[in-house]
């Protein structure tokens, strides 16, 4: 044991304060941008106060802390330690044990990081009838989804290795394996079935790619192409994101191939739910409650009609909702009676439930339970891949680590980190997110909002007055007065019940645009996902830590802030274009397969090492802070207009900062190149 | 290389030739006398230079850096005034060492090759010293013949020195950069390296401590570089504990890249060209001498400068220089820097792993001999033709002792 110099306790408080300061500081810088953003949207724009501040601005520090402690303990144990393993590697075994253990590096991390769970919230939205397949894979199939996605990102690492190992160009691999997706997601358009896997794809592609997963592979990456690279190889140990993101595109899609042998075609929804068509249901569903329950929550008043057989079943199946818990968990699962009546109830179906009281806010999740349940995630993130780094390190290569306690210390950190990054976005940020974006179909709604219901006892009628517009038209209004507070109501006669004098005043907000889909409205739209993704992905860890890479790799003539601002500008640029397909419901392949060529050619022209770079980082924006904000956005928008599903926003949003960072690495080279040739008067040019 | 010692003619204590004798008596590891060889050229133009050092048949070293240049433009928006900005410029540095005698061909030959005589093409520049390796130092001379070269002697700057700044604050190197613009002395190479040692010595509170150092190198005119020295150390607080420190060593021949500013040109040649050109008439630099040292001593205390010192640096497998570092720390030679090389073998006869770690430290003369006593002691020298232990002169070096 070494012995360490003592250093007096009031100088380590000034060391650890000042250190402890510098990262805070950067982190605040990271995300003061999100912040302020959403929070000046949903004041000044929305005109929305925020609900629950003192919660959000906690969580918001959980999610500060979070960061640094994360990205200090990357820098500190998780990316040392997989340098030194793939460095170490090469010089004892052959490329083809190296392969195994990226093959398992690769299936660890994707069954460590559940980032499939993210997928499934975009698809809670999925209707079974208009998308069997798609409902199959994601409910009946998850197992197999996060095996293929598992697969995929392990045969990337594998093949990543093997790269580096031989010193191979990213370019091949590129210009093979984009085209044959694109050819695959062109040939899947043509399916009704198959369309609609397209997107699940390639967001699975985006997703898996999680914070842990890309600063390690990083550096395992720079590792193995340092000790493995003969000759010249400087800007190595960037790619391997890419092929992990790319090659469970095609996993995901070959398992959509064969999955849709046993699906059902789509149908209409009637005849779905309806007992002629129960044999079909079936195939989807295990019970005709599962059956009954997906009417309930993902249908529409037809659909549940049709699923019962006479009226009054329907009726006493629906009042039942308010009664006891059994038998609304029946019905439609956890979800609270009072959301179900905001979100999915049809007007009838609303008047028919109109004994349920709105409580208002739905119950935020506690402090204590959030913080438990994302540590037991943060574990499963951490902990296996570093034992699998240690094992492989300690005694499979029978190396001894320099700085022990440092590794283990980061990873603590990590941990530690991770953790509060993820329960601060649960509290905070993704609940403010989730705010704005559910306000923010009012933007574009041409219906008014559903808030809230009063029910108005002893309601006089003599109390009504009558109002004359402009054109002559009358109107009758009566004078509500809460707290003190008197407006007028319009006064509708179906809402009043003459025999118990009672009156249901239905609270709603009106279309912040009047009443059509706006240019205005649809710009405002745009404008809030360009700086949500723009914001969100300045605060991604993974790409803070590939920034770091990056600078160091280049001796900073590539800096960290640099990388992230035009990757952030990127996904900026992503979501807008995700948005518009949400918008106006593109197809996907429309948006995927034209930007894609666009990249090709780019990569064409492009150096080697900003390609590798380039496509990497689309690889690393999809992290922890950006998929629950942009989820949150799509499905409200996607469930305001009725869209189907929220996926493909993941993948254009990874897509656009490849764009950005090749057109920056072209700009930048071609700036290098003119102000070196420009020296230069002697007639032979470079 | 003969094995008679030569009779004591220097008139400055010289370290490095303390070495060589002491060595020389020893037998047992027998030092070359050779030149090393530095080219800092922009990555346009490594492959060329790579393919013609692969032909001279040496063993070459790279490491990247970035070189800074001024950036001159005039403000948007038709706003009157200037902007004066750092562009950066990627660069791969190449080190290798020659004999001798060759030294000034070989440089000769790489001008050519890089047309490194045109401003904003390049730097190179040659030092002489002691090298402790598995074979001695040669090169291809049918190589090197049979490539028609012109002689840049006449513009071949003679008397340089190389400023060596270790700075251990993040960006300091920026600002250091900067000054030496500012200052007009020469395009600054910035690279990144590690130090560890004072992390070393403290427990786990060193992760408060990064390890991450900057590393500023700057040819300069022999007699302008103590008062440069001294502007550095102030301008970058050196003088202040845990800032970093400096040193200087002796530069036997090179060519400077005077592109120091870009954009918009107010003269029909930059001051720059004025000067190379008259550096070229009057075949020196002592023409520059500019700067007045007696003030200068007023601003920073003349204690500090000279002080005898030696760079010693060691080139060796990642492993194999912990345990060199290691060794260094217990005679006392505190302050090692390390930096990432790529080795580029000639003949490519065999395979070697590119995890190799160019490690430089500035040691007291005093503690010389000791040093490469034990790390001759410890390394692989006889063993591994990559590795390479060099002794260089450092007659000046100004280090903060805590």
């Amino acid at each position: 044991m070494k012995k360490y110099k003592k250093v007096p306790v009031r100088d380590v408080l000034v060391m650890l304060s000042g250190y402890a300061r510098s990262r805070i500081i950067a982190q605040i810088k990271s995300v003061a941008f999100i912040i302020i953003y959403l929070v000046v949207f949903q004041i000044l724009i929305l005109r929305v106060p925020l609900s629950n501040a003192f919660g959000t601005a906690g969580g918001i520090a959980l999610v500060i802390f979070g960061l640094a402690f994360f990205l200090e303990g990357l820098v500190l144990g998780f990316m040392p330690l997989g340098e030194r393993v793939g460095v170490k590697l090469p010089a004892r075994v052959g490329i083809f044990v190296i392969s195994i253990f990226g093959l398992i590096l690769g299936f660890g991390a994707t069954l460590a990081e559940p980032a499939i769970s993210a997928l499934r919230t975009a698809g809670s939205t999925v209707k079974a009838w208009d998308s069997p397949l798609l409902y199959m894979i994601l409910e009946h199939y998850t197992e197999w989804l996060v095996l293929s996605v598992g697969i995929g990102v392990g045969v990337a690492v594998a093949l990543g290795m093997f790269r580096f190992y031989f010193n191979l160009s990213i370019k091949p691999f590129i210009l093979v394996i984009i085209p044959v997706l694109l050819i695959l997601s062109v040939y899947f358009s043509f399916d009704t079935n198959l369309s609609k896997v397209i997107g699940l794809a390639w967001d699975c592609g985006a997703v898996t790619t999680g914070a842990v997963t890309v600063p390690l592979v990083l550096a395992l990456g720079i590792g193995v192409s340092r000790a493995a690279s003969k000759g010249k190889g400087t800007t190595s140990g960037f790619g391997v994101i890419l092929l992990a993101s790319a090659l469970p595109v095609l996993a995901v899609m070959v398992l959509g191939f064969i999955l849709n042998f046993k699906a059902p075609g789509p149908v209409d929804e009637v005849s779905f739910f309806s007992p002629e068509g129960r044999k079909m249901a079936l195939a989807l569903f295990n019970n005709e409650q599962m059956i009954r329950r997906h009417a309930f929550t993902n249908g529409s008043e037809a659909g549940r009609r049709a699923f019962f057989a006479d009226d009054k079943e329907y009726k006493r199946n629906l009042l039942s909702l308010q009664e006891d818990q059994n038998s609304r968990i029946a019905l439609i699962g956890m979800m609270p009676v009072e959301d179900w009546i905001i979100n999915i109830a049809s007007d009838s179906e609303r008047e028919l439930l109109s004994g349920v009281k709105i409580t208002g806010k739905g119950k935020l999740p506690s402090f204590g339970s959030t913080l438990a349940t994302e540590s037991v995630a943060g574990i499963r993130a951490v902990i296996p891949l570093s034992l699998l780094l240690v094992i492989v390190l300690l005694g499979f290569l029978r190396e001894k680590l320099r700085y022990k306690d440092e590794i283990v210390l980061g990873i603590i950190f990590t941990l530690i980190g991770m953790t509060l990054l993820t329960s601060g976005i649960k509290l905070g940020l993704a609940s403010l997110g989730g705010e704005v974006g559910a306000q923010l179909p009012r933007a574009f709604s041409s219906e008014e909002e559903f808030i809230d219901r009063v029910v108005i006892n002893n309601f006089d009628k003599d109390l009504l007055y009558y109002t004359i517009e402009p054109d002559g038209t009358q109107k009758t209004y009566f004078n509500f007065s809460e707290n003190g507070r008197i407006r007028p109501v319009e006064f509708h006669e179906e809402l009043f019940d003459e025999a118990s004098g009672k009156y249901e005043y239905i609270i709603t907000r009106p279309p912040l645009f009047g009443s059509k889909l706006s240019v205005l409205g649809i710009i405002l739209v745009l404008a809030f996902a360009f700086g949500m993704g723009y914001g969100a992905t300045m605060a991604e860890p993974a790409l803070s830590a590939m920034g770091m890479t990056v600078e160091s790799i280049t001796v900073g003539t590539i800096r960290r802030t640099q990388i992230v601002q035009v990757v952030s500008f990127g996904v900026g640029i992503g979501m807008v274009a995700g948005l518009c397909r949400i918008l106006f419901d593109l197809p996907l392949v429309w948006l995927i397969v034209p930007s894609y060529i666009l990249l090709i050619a780019l990569t064409l022209i492009s150096e080697e090492e900003f390609t590798s770079i380039a496509w990497d980082s689309g690889g690393v924006t999809t992290g922890p802070v950006t998929v629950p904000l942009v989820l949150a956005m799509g499905l409200s928008i996607g469930g305001e207009l009725e869209i189907s599903d929220g996926f493909g926003v993941l993948a254009l949003a990874s897509a656009f900062p490849i764009l950005t960072v090749l057109l920056f690495g072209i700009f930048a080279q071609a700036k290098q190149r003119r102000s070196i040739l420009s020296t230069q008067n002697s007639p032979e040019n470079e | 290389m003969s094995n008679d010692i030569p009779p004591l003619k220097d008139k400055v204590f010289s370290p490095s030739r303390t070495v060589w004798r002491t060595q020389m008596s020893k037998g047992q590891y027998t030092p070359h006398r050779v030149s090393r060889i530095t080219c800092i050229v922009n990555e346009f133009l490594s492959e060329k230079l790579a393919d013609f050092l692969n032909g001279l048949g040496v063993i070459v070293y790279i490491e990247n850096g970035r070189i800074a240049r001024k950036v001159i433009k005039s403000r948007q928006f038709g706003l009157p005034g200037e902007i004066t900005t750092l562009r950066d410029f990627p660069v791969d540095v190449f080190r290798f060492t020659v004999p001798r005698e060759n030294s000034k061909d070989v440089l000769n030959h790489i001008i050519d090759i890089g047309a490194l005589d045109v401003p904003g093409r390049g730097t190179i520049y040659s030092q002489d010293l002691m090298e402790f390796c598995k074979e001695p130092p040669d090169i291809n001379r049918d190589f090197l013949a049979e490539i028609k070269c012109n002689d840049y002697g006449d513009i071949l700057l003679h008397k340089l020195s190389c400023v060596v700044c270790v700075l251990s604050e993040p960006g300091s190197g920026e600002l250091m950069a900067k000054t030496a613009l500012d200052l007009g002395i020469c395009v600054p190479l910035v690279t990144f390296g590690k130090g560890n040692d004072i992390r070393d010595q403290l427990g786990l509170i060193r992760i408060t401590i990064s390890a991450e150092k900057e590393i500023v190198r700057l040819v300069m005119p022999e007699q302008d570089s103590e008062s440069i020295i001294r502007i550095l150390v102030e301008q970058s607080r050196l003088d202040r504990p845990g800032r970093g420190f400096i040193y200087q060593t002796p530069v036997s021949m090179g060519l400077l890249d005077t592109y120091l500013k870009i954009g918009k040109q107010k003269y029909a040649a930059s001051i720059e060209q004025i000067i190379a050109a008259i550096d070229q008439l009057k075949s020196g630099t002592s023409w520059r001498k500019r700067l007045d040292a007696e003030h200068q001593e007023k601003r920073t205390g003349k204690s500090l400068l000279p002080q005898d010192n030696c760079e010693i640096s060691i080139i060796s497998d990642e492993d194999r220089i912990e345990k060199l570092r290691e060794a260094c720390l217990k005679v006392g030679a505190r302050g090692a820097i390390s930096a990432r090389v790529v080795p580029l073998t000639g003949k490519g006869e065999e395979e070697i792993t590119s995890n190799m770690i160019r490690s430089a430290i500035s040691v007291p003369a005093d503690i010389t001999d000791n040093v490469i006593d034990i790390l001759l002691e410890n390394s692989t020298i006889k063993d591994d033709t990559t590795d390479r232990i060099q002794v260089l002169d450092s007659p000046a070096a100004y280090v903060h002792t805590i």
